[in-house]
């Protein structure tokens, strides 16, 4: 038996949309209480602000400061703008990476398709950004850095091309494989009790999950964080140009 | 995990997209404008605070100075009083030695004039004494036992 088959996705309302499988699976019910539990949240705390703020307040300022001064603030004078975007984004996948810890829920971020998902949105909106910021032409000229030859030219724009790519391939693989490792390193730790059969084995599993799940959280948050970061700057660059 | 699964792919494009729509128009503008809004009021009242202790720091410098101010007013008031007390002192005393002086040399000059008054008077009543007692002596003829007892009488008259 694999055990890794336990992170596979789990079919809960099969749909065919015109031939394309738009099946429900669990990790989809995880995506869509991720993105119900932070609209939640922001909508509650938006209609209960209070100027010495709960604790609840309190946190989510320290999040939304935390984003505007340490994330946001590279994209520079567009920051206010872009900051509800990497709200969101910090946001969700950081409440996808934390439902994914809570036994019985599929992990999402665990899953290639839910981060290259969110990698190919950050993607469009980088390109979106840069065109809208510089014009078609101008932005596919800032792609090339000013006073470079022709001939030289000819040979960057493919290079810049496939590393434009690169970016929300790296932000996929990334955030899939921490995420995807942490979970299938419980499996293992679980899974030994199973191959050894023996109630001898079960503090490996008890200590080791618990010591993984407190380090699966700080990876969480940080993954989130880095995803969100490295978007506002992929933002930036696509505003600025070369 | 690796397989390409429409279904939980466009369902996170879907939920992402509608999250960032909800979030942008309904529940973050009145959080972000708040907390911009309070930004605003605490870096006024910071300001404020600010311009305050710089008023209140002006004011401080302002009251030492004139405390300073009235100090050295104060001792020159007291400088001059005292320098003005010692002069009208001085004054009084070389007035005083002045009229003691004065008081002292009328006293003497009237010493002197009265003694010269006595001495005349009594020159002139000695003359006077001698003259009668001559007198009487040139009138009886007397011995000179009686001429001499005569000017005791005389005299003894003339104190008596």
């Amino acid at each position: 038996m694999n055990a890794l088959e336990h992170l596979a996705q789990k079919p809960v309302w099969p749909l065919q949309v015109g031939g394309l499988d738009l099946t429900v699976t669990n990790g989809v019910v995880t995506v869509w209480l991720a993105a119900l539990i932070v609209f939640g949240c922001y909508f509650y705390l938006s209609r209960r602000l209070t100027l010495v703020p709960g604790r609840a307040q309190n946190l989510a300022e320290a999040v939304i400061f935390f984003l505007r001064d340490e994330v946001a603030v590279q994209i520079g004078r567009g920051r206010d703008a872009w900051l509800p975007f990497l709200i969101a984004l910090f946001s969700f996948i950081l409440a996808n990476n934390l439902l994914g810890l809570v036994p019985a829920m599929s992990s999402a971020t665990g899953n290639i398709n839910t981060t290259a998902a969110l990698a190919l949105t950050v993607f469009v909106v980088v390109q979106a950004a840069g065109i809208a910021s510089h014009g078609p032409a101008g932005y596919f000229r800032s792609l090339i850095p000013p006073g470079v030859p022709l001939a030289v030219a000819i040979f960057l724009v493919p290079v810049e091309i496939i590393s434009q790519l690169a970016k929300p391939f790296s932000l996929a693989v990334r955030l899939f494989a921490n995420m995807f490792a942490g979970h299938a390193v419980m499996l293992m730790l679980l899974s030994l009790i199973f191959v050894f059969k023996s109630y001898l084995v079960l503090p490996l599993p008890v200590i080791g999950n618990t010591l993984v799940l407190a380090f699966e959280i700080f990876v969480a948050l940080i993954q989130a964080f880095i995803f969100t970061y490295l978007s506002a700057l992929y933002i930036a660059t696509a505003l600025e140009g070369h | 995990m690796l397989e390409f699964e429409p279904g939980l792919f466009i369902w996170t494009v879907v939920s992402f997209g509608l999250l960032v729509v909800l979030l942008y128009r309904v529940a973050l503008p009145p959080l972000l404008g708040f907390l911009a809004e309070r930004e605003r009021l605490i870096a006024g009242q910071l300001a404020e605070a600010a311009a305050g202790q710089k008023q209140a720091e002006q004011l401080v410098a302002e009251h030492k100075r004139e405390l300073a101010e009235v100090h050295r007013r104060a001792e020159e008031i007291v400088a001059k009083a005292r320098d003005e007390g010692r002069a009208a002192r001085d004054e009084i005393l070389a007035r005083a030695s002045g009229e003691a002086d004065r008081v002292l040399a009328r006293a003497q000059l009237d010493l002197e004039r009265e003694r010269t008054e006595i001495m005349t008077r009594a020159r002139t009543e000695i003359v006077d004494l001698v003259a009668a007692a001559a007198g009487k002596v040139i009138r009886r003829k007397l011995s000179a036992a009686e001429d001499r007892a005569l000017i005791e009488r005389s005299l003894t008259e003339s104190r008596g």
